[in-house]
């Protein structure tokens, strides 16, 4: 046998001398003689030409272990048996093989377990995602029908509520004009009271819609008569540059201040803006007005007002904004009599008894003097009439000491005319609000339950494209829209998370979600690069960058964090192990398809199939 | 009243990009500077009282006047032999604080043999050297000429520029501080005052949403001297202005080198409007994200400057040591003459005419200690990172070299690697075993450096601190220990300058005080500058005392020094007759006892790359030996090709460490992937295998005093050529390298000084005979920098490669003698154990090859000489040292033709002749011993 060995080892050197080109005595004589290091396959002589491992060490459990020539004779055991050192080691081999028996075995015994799963995993999400992609179909399909059956609905619906909107207001109308008794005014007096009521007021849009109202200028147009809504389609400058979201910390407090100033300038200056898209001459009128503060309007200011009411009159047919011109409509068909809707006289006489209730026995007899009187010389009645219209307090505190008298005891405020009136502190609208009532009083009850059922059904639909909405937007998020790998395996991953203790922190990373180490976000989930995940945007550093994770995935048995590291400064990697990634892509078949698709599904469910 | 001293007030606003500069003092800012930097018109004259002149005990005597202030004692003592003058200036009737540790000895033997005569205007020595001395009385200075030269080398007090400020008993008056803009504990973002949650190291502080401080530095000083007010802080010397200053003039000198350290070029540029307009600052400070080019203060301070004339015959060089730990300016005139300013202190200048750059050198060491001899692993190839994080990173890191099979010797660990920022703890969680892992380092011949910062964090429940404070060894803030901010927040500062504390310091480092340390582990010393986050200038106030109760401002620049010291005499206690190995950032004169320093935080840049070799240079002709700079750059990210560039120009500096950042990328050798990795790995096994000339060279500077990284004037100072060049340098006698720096180079244009040149790595040797002219060489980058062995030498390398220094302990050497003109080559290898102190006992062998006329022969050189004797080395004669390492290969450059027959001892031996290069194939020659390899033709 020895000599056998001989004379192998012999035929060895005398083959690796001749492919190495160098004489036999030159193989492994500790010098180094070709360029390549092939003359010195057992020594270090070659170690800084020999870059490859080319120094067999005994086998280890998994083949030849290959060492570098660095490492030959250096004074540390590189291989079990220390072949590599002349001084010779302790013999370790033997436990090393069974070391490696056994963690080889235990990764095969994982890698089966996780390609078993993976498979599952792969028909868990086949099955899974075709659901879902039907539900999405499914919603997808209905909803384009949803929309038009809602544009019809709300089209309906739209119509029948202006109707109503339209008799509701031509009522208001025609009721406030008869508790006004401006009806019986002729047009001079109304444009003297108009003049009037300017010099003796100074603020105050009930005022100005009384004028309005007065000179048949549109006031059921402004359903929300707010100096502030009004206004804005026209941005003031100053208030004008501030985008929302500040971006800048530094400029946040004086954009504040800016928009307060902003916010008191508008406020100060309902009155002649109030007018602005009304008429262009009562603007001029008011203004100036406004501008003079509490002197009486000139001579020209009369002039013009006169003028624009003459204008008025001779343009009144042909001014499209005219809401006068459809009072007038309006109370003409009101007082058709036989011509006349039958809702429409049902509503007009609700609004009748409810006038004649809450308004007529209190207020009225102070009204009645107020419009007709020609005393316009009464100063102090008149003042004391419109502060108490619109507030008391304001009477009281602005005007003083306002003689008794001003205010007659036949006039005592009483609790229904405050309740239904709502003449709160501050209040100052006298709105044709208060003029409407329900529904009720000027609908007919099929009219009424016509709206109502319309109103009913476009609600119903558009619950229905909500509900159909949120469940598209299910099916999406459970088809997801990360790469999920070749059979789609990690699909199974999407709503599921690992979690571990390294050094000190509870790790936990959340497929396709985010990960966190402890409080701290460390990101969300960005992207998939074969079995890599990353996830970035999470919190900042002190004194660093905003941290991020990037996510290995390895084959394992069972989801689990096997490390986080930190390679630099929050950057983190983790190794995860799943049985997602194990083997090769799983091919699944029609075993795992979902059960045929049910006619309907939940569309009937909606009763919209 | 105090305000109504302001004579200048100045806000400027931080910038955040690279350094900021508002955050340091100028000259301007400065009153000692701005007073004395523009003296008055004419200046003060000092004039020698002629009649006191006299010589005793070998010191020159004598007392100069300004006809105002009291007469100052002038002193000019001449050392034996060599020509070394120290002139020292003081005050007649007040003792000012002097740092006792500077100077290896305060009683340096003298010149006794010295002859004085006198005439009415001046007092002459002549020098047993052959040098002169003259003292002209009026004005005073003092002229330093060598042998048989007609014009002086060096000139003290030239230009009249002495001035020297008595100081003042300052009254206790209260002045008011400058205000704040934020109440105590918050600061201003630039828009709102916020909570300070703590300081990093640029010295702004940091708030809880992670944005930082925008300070407006508001500065004032004032003319009297009595109260200065920096960046929120008022300074009030306690002895009021005590500034001294002098000049030194080089007459003739054509360039001048030294006063590291500052990111400029190696030849110092005039300050004084034609290249910078501010004076070379000298104040210690963690300067964050320096700037390149400029005469800022830096990480250190040697004092030190070399003139050289190549002009000259003979002793072209001349230098001066002005030393004053104090904040000191130097502004250089376009001649090269020197003007020292220092805030503090008394006026102590060496003066230097050496008759060669060498001899200077030796002469400096024989004042400050030649650089300690590295232990050998500390010459490999240092692997550090701002954190390699756990145990298992650590395992990972060490894998990988041990996969890649790249060398390395020393695994490092930044600060995170403790307990909180508590230096000799470890954070628990990350690293629970240490010692197991110091060991498996180990085995592979491995070892380990920790960081350990002089910042003590203030917590009751750290022991460090517990007994730092208990035993009163912090300096002090009034009657408080200092409280500033650093690392761990809240922190305290040992009085190193104090020896006691530096005893029990050293003590830390015993196994059992430092847990989880082992024999294998070595220390780095980091901040000590010493860096206080929230402090003037990222530094302490000046007004700190020491446990002598001496102001910081009068050993500001020596804290670095002492701190590093402590902590090597504490490793020396740890293994008594092992060499320590301590890295510093800061340092001063003398550093070069302690250990080895690097250039501090630079950035991941070509320019920093470029900058290090001026850097480098600087600091090894100031005595500073074993320096280097982070390889690959440590702010930011290299490129594949700047980190292969680097670590290749890395590779032939003396400290050759890569390091990074931690926000910054990884880069170890294989992290920018193949081919990369393999440029990195032919760079440091290059390194490795020259690590025996390294190493050689390195004990001739510990014998010597010579620099290891030269400049090549050091080598040529006669050739006018080489002067200013700082892109290239001399590793030894024997070896030039002109590494790439620039982006996208493929070669590199090198100077050859006149003289036979062997270009190392081409296919076969090019052998270049110089006039003094440059030289194209190839610098592809999958070679390593271009490098040349200068004809007539021999060095020694260790070609196999390993994975560490201990594992090529046993291994054979490889010879390479590159002849001159004249076929003649010499050179010594050094050898000893690597790593104990019984070289200085004669525990090393050290052998003279030569050649000429057909015969290589080697012989011991053992005799240390009286050089060495000066610098510590105890035994006449080596040879307590024998390797058993053969030479198994001697390559001969530059013969003529193929010798017929080569023969040791009458054994023929085999060769072989390729290209110019003869190769003798296992001569199996011993390394220390004598022989002779006989050549036939």
């Amino acid at each position: 046998m020895r000599r056998n060995a001989c004379i192998l080892a012999l035929l060895w050197v005398t083959a690796a001398a001749e492919d190495c080109g160098v004489p036999v005595d030159r193989i492994n004589d500790d010098y180094c003689d070709s360029p390549d290091g092939c003359d010195e396959p057992n020594t270090s002589a070659c170690s800084t030409v020999a870059a490859a491992r080319r120094f067999e060490c005994p086998d280890e459990g998994s083949g030849t272990t290959l060492i570098p020539a660095s490492r030959i004779g250096d004074g540390v055991c590189d291989c079990c048996d220390g072949s590599d050192e002349v001084s010779g080691c302790e013999d370790d081999c033997e436990a090393r093989r069974s070391q490696a028996r056994e963690k080889e075995e235990a990764e095969r015994a994982a890698e089966a377990a996780g390609v078993a799963a993976r498979k599952d995993m792969a028909c868990a999400a086949k099955r899974g995602r075709e659901v879902a992609r039907r539900q999405l179909a499914a919603s997808e399909r209905d909803l384009d029908g949803m929309q038009a059956k809602i544009d019809a609905a709300r089209e309906k619906r739209d119509a029948a509520r202006a109707e109503a909107d339209e008799l509701r207001d031509a009522a208001a109308a025609k009721e406030m004009y008869r508790a006004l008794h401006l009806d019986a005014l002729t047009a001079d007096q109304l444009r003297g009271l108009v003049v009037d009521l300017a010099r003796e007021a100074n603020q105050g849009d009930a005022l100005v819609r009384l004028a309005r109202v007065a000179n048949g200028l549109p006031e059921a147009e402004e359903p929300e008569p707010e100096p502030e809504a009004e206004q804005e389609p026209e941005p003031e400058p100053e208030a004008e540059p501030e985008a929302e979201p500040e971006p800048e910390p530094e400029a946040a407090a004086p954009a504040e201040e800016q928009e307060d100033a902003a916010s008191t300038e508008e406020a100060e200056e309902p009155f002649a803006r109030t007018l602005e898209d009304a008429d262009g001459e009562y603007v001029q009128t008011l203004e100036l007005e406004d501008e003079d503060g509490d002197d009486l309007p000139g001579e020209s200011d009369l002039d013009a007002a006169e003028a624009a009411a003459d204008a008025e009159d001779d343009a009144a047919a042909a001014d499209d904004d005219d809401a006068f011109a459809e009072f007038d409509a309006a109370e003409e068909e009101a007082e058709a009599g036989a011509d006349a809707d039958a809702a429409a006289d049902e509503a007009y006489g609700g609004f009748d008894e409810g006038f004649d209730e809450d308004f007529d026995d209190h207020a009225y007899d102070d009204y009645d003097d107020f419009p007709g009187d020609a005393d316009y010389d009464d100063d102090e009645e008149r003042e004391g009439t419109f502060a108490d219209l619109e507030d008391e307090d304001f009477a009281d505190d602005e005007y003083g000491d306002i003689p008794d008298d001003v205010f007659p005891d036949e006039y005592p405020p009483t609790p229904s005319y405050d309740d239904d009136y709502s003449y709160d502190e501050g209040d100052t609208r006298l709105a044709l609000e208060t003029y409407r009532d329900s529904e009720e009083s000027y609908l007919s009850s099929s009219k009424r339950k016509k709206l109502e059922a319309l109103e009913d059904t476009l609600n119903e639909l558009e619950r229905a494209r909500d509900d159909n909405e949120d469940k598209l937007r299910e099916s999406k998020a459970a088809l997801g829209d990360a790469d999920y790998g070749d059979d789609g395996a990690r699909w199974a991953l999407r709503d599921k998370c690992v979690s571990r203790t390294l050094q000190g922190y509870l790790y936990e990373v959340c497929f396709y979600k985010n990960a966190r180490q402890g409080s701290t976000r460390l990101g969300d989930y960005r992207s998939t690069d074969g079995s890599v995940l990353t996830y970035d945007g999470g919190e900042y550093c002190w004194n660093g960058p905003a941290r991020s994770l990037i996510v290995n995935l390895e084959c394992g048995a069972a989801n689990e964090l096997v490390s986080v590291d930190e390679p630099r400064t929050c950057v983190y990697q983790a190794i995860v192990r799943t049985p997602a990634v194990c083997g090769s892509t799983q091919e699944v078949g029609d075993e795992c398809a979902p059960p045929p698709e049910s006619s309907g599904g939940f569309l009937r469910f909606l009763g919209l199939g | 009243m105090a305000h109504s001293r302001l004579a200048v007030a100045a806000l400027l606003l931080a910038t955040t990009q690279a350094v900021d500069r508002s955050k340091f003092r100028t000259c301007q800012d400065t009153r000692f500077c701005r007073v004395h930097r523009k003296p008055p018109v004419p200046p003060p004259s000092y004039k020698v009282d002629a009649a006191g002149v006299a010589l005793v005990d070998g010191i020159l005597r004598l007392e100069v006047s300004d006809q105002v202030q009291p007469p100052l004692l002038v002193s000019v003592a001449p050392h034996a032999d060599n020509g070394v003058v120290r002139t020292r200036v003081v005050e007649k009737d007040k003792v000012r604080w002097e740092a006792p540790d500077v100077l290896l000895s305060d009683t340096f033997e003298l010149d006794t043999k010295a002859a004085l005569s006198k005439t009415t205007d001046k007092a002459t020595l002549k020098l047993s050297s052959g040098h002169t001395v003259d003292v002209t009385y009026e004005p005073f200075s003092v002229q330093l000429t060598p042998p048989s030269a007609k014009e002086p080398s060096v000139v003290l007090n030239q230009r009249s520029l002495l001035h020297f400020e008595r100081g003042t008993t300052v009254g206790a008056e209260a002045t008011q501080e400058v205000a704040s803009k934020c109440e105590k504990d918050y600061a201003w973002d630039g828009n709102e005052c916020k909570k300070i949650a703590g300081y990093w190291e640029d010295g702004l502080a940091r708030f809880e949403d992670g944005t930082k401080e925008v300070k407006e530095y508001v500065k004032s000083t004032s003319e009297d001297g009595l109260e200065e007010t920096f960046s929120g802080h008022t300074d009030r010397p306690k002895h009021g202005p005590t500034s001294v200053g002098i000049d030194v003039s080089f007459p003739g000198s054509k360039a001048a080198f030294g006063l590291a350290e500052h990111a400029s070029s190696f030849a110092l540029k005039p300050t004084t409007g034609s290249q910078y307009n501010e004076p070379y600052r000298f104040y210690n400070l963690d300067v964050f994200e320096y700037d390149l080019d400029v005469p800022m203060a830096l990480y250190g301070a040697i004092p030190l400057a070399w003139a050289v004339d190549p002009s000259r015959t003979s002793h072209n060089t001349a230098g001066v040591f002005y030393n004053n730990p104090s904040e000191t300016f130097v502004d250089v005139s376009d001649d090269y003459s020197l003007h020292f300013v220092s805030e503090s202190g008394v006026l102590e200048l060496f003066l230097f005419a050496p008759s060669t750059p060498a001899e200077g050198f030796s002469q400096y060491a024989s004042l400050t200690g030649a650089q300690e001899l590295p232990p050998l692993f500390a010459l490999g190839y240092h692997q550090c990172r701002w954190n390699y994080k756990d145990e298992a990173d650590v395992r990972a890191v060490h894998g990988r070299f041990e996969e890649e099979d790249i060398p390395y010797d020393v695994l490092w660990l930044d600060i995170e690697h403790t307990d909180g920022k508590r230096y000799f703890t470890w954070d628990s969680n990350l690293f629970p075993d240490p010692v197991t892992m110091q060991e498996d380092l180990w085995s592979t011949g491995r070892r380990m450096v920790t960081i350990v910062d002089p910042h003590i964090k203030r917590d009751n429940g750290y022991v460090v601190h517990k007994e730092a404070e208990s035993k009163g060894l912090y300096l002090k803030d009034g009657s408080n220990d200092f409280d500033g901010w650093c690392w761990p927040g809240s922190s305290s500062y040992p009085d190193f300058t104090n020896a006691k504390v530096r005893q029990w310091w050293a003590e830390r480092f015993s196994l059992e005080n430092y847990q989880g340390s082992t024999s294998s582990l070595y220390i780095w010393n980091d901040m000590n500058e010493m860096s206080v986050f929230n402090g003037p200038e990222v530094t302490m106030h000046k007004s700190v005392v020491n446990l002598d109760g001496v102001e910081h401002r009068e050993w500001h620049n020596l804290y670095g020094m002492y701190f590093q010291r402590a902590t090597a005499e504490g490793l020396m206690l740890r293994d008594a007759n092992k060499r320590p190995f301590v890295l510093s950032r800061s340092f001063y004169a003398g550093s070069q006892r302690w250990g080895a320093v690097w250039t501090g935080d630079n950035a991941a840049q070509w320019s920093h790359l470029k900058q290090a070799a001026p850097m480098l240079l600087s600091m090894s002709v100031c005595g500073l030996i074993f320096v280097g700079a982070d390889a690959g750059g440590f702010f930011g990210d290299p490129d594949a090709e700047l980190m292969a560039r680097w670590i290749q120009a890395a590779a032939y500096t003396p400290f050759f460490r890569g390091h990074a950042h931690h926000d910054a990328k990884r880069r170890e050798p294989w992290s920018f992937g193949q081919p990369t990795t393999s440029y990195i790995r032919r760079a440091i096994a290059d390194r490795y295998a020259l690590l025996p000339y390294w190493y050689s060279v390195f004990a001739e500077s510990r014998f010597s005093g010579l620099p290891v990284m030269r400049p090549l004037w050091a080598e040529f100072p006669s050739d006018s050529g080489a002067l200013l060049l700082d892109d290239q340098w001399m590793v030894g006698s024997a070896l030039l390298v002109k590494p790439v720096t620039e982006q996208g180079a493929s070669h590199v244009d090198a100077y050859l000084p006149p003289g036979r040149w062997y270009e190392v790595h081409g296919a076969a040797p090019l052998t270049h005979d110089s006039r003094g002219q440059r030289v194209r060489a190839k610098a592809p980058i999958e070679g390593t920098a271009p490098l040349f062995q200068r004809g007539n030498t021999i060095i020694a390398r260790q070609r196999r490669l390993r994975r560490s220094t201990v594992a090529m302990a046993t291994d054979p050497y490889e010879l390479t003698v590159a002849l001159d003109a004249n076929g003649a080559a010499a050179g010594e290898v050094f050898l000893d154990d690597g790593v104990s102190f019984d070289f200085v006992r004669g525990g090393f062998a050290r052998t003279a090859f030569s050649y000429a006329n057909g015969k290589l022969s080697a012989a011991p050189a053992h005799e240390c000489d009286a050089r060495a004797r000066a610098l510590g080395v105890e035994a006449a004669d080596g040879g307590g040292f024998a390797p058993a390492n053969v030479v198994e290969r001697i390559v001969v450059l530059g013969l003529p033709a193929s010798p017929k027959a080569v023969a040791v001892a009458g054994r023929a031996v085999d060769f072989s002749w390729t290209a110019g290069a003869l190769t003798i194939r296992r001569p199996d020659l011993p390394m220390a011993g004598a022989w002779a390899v006989d050549f036939t033709f």
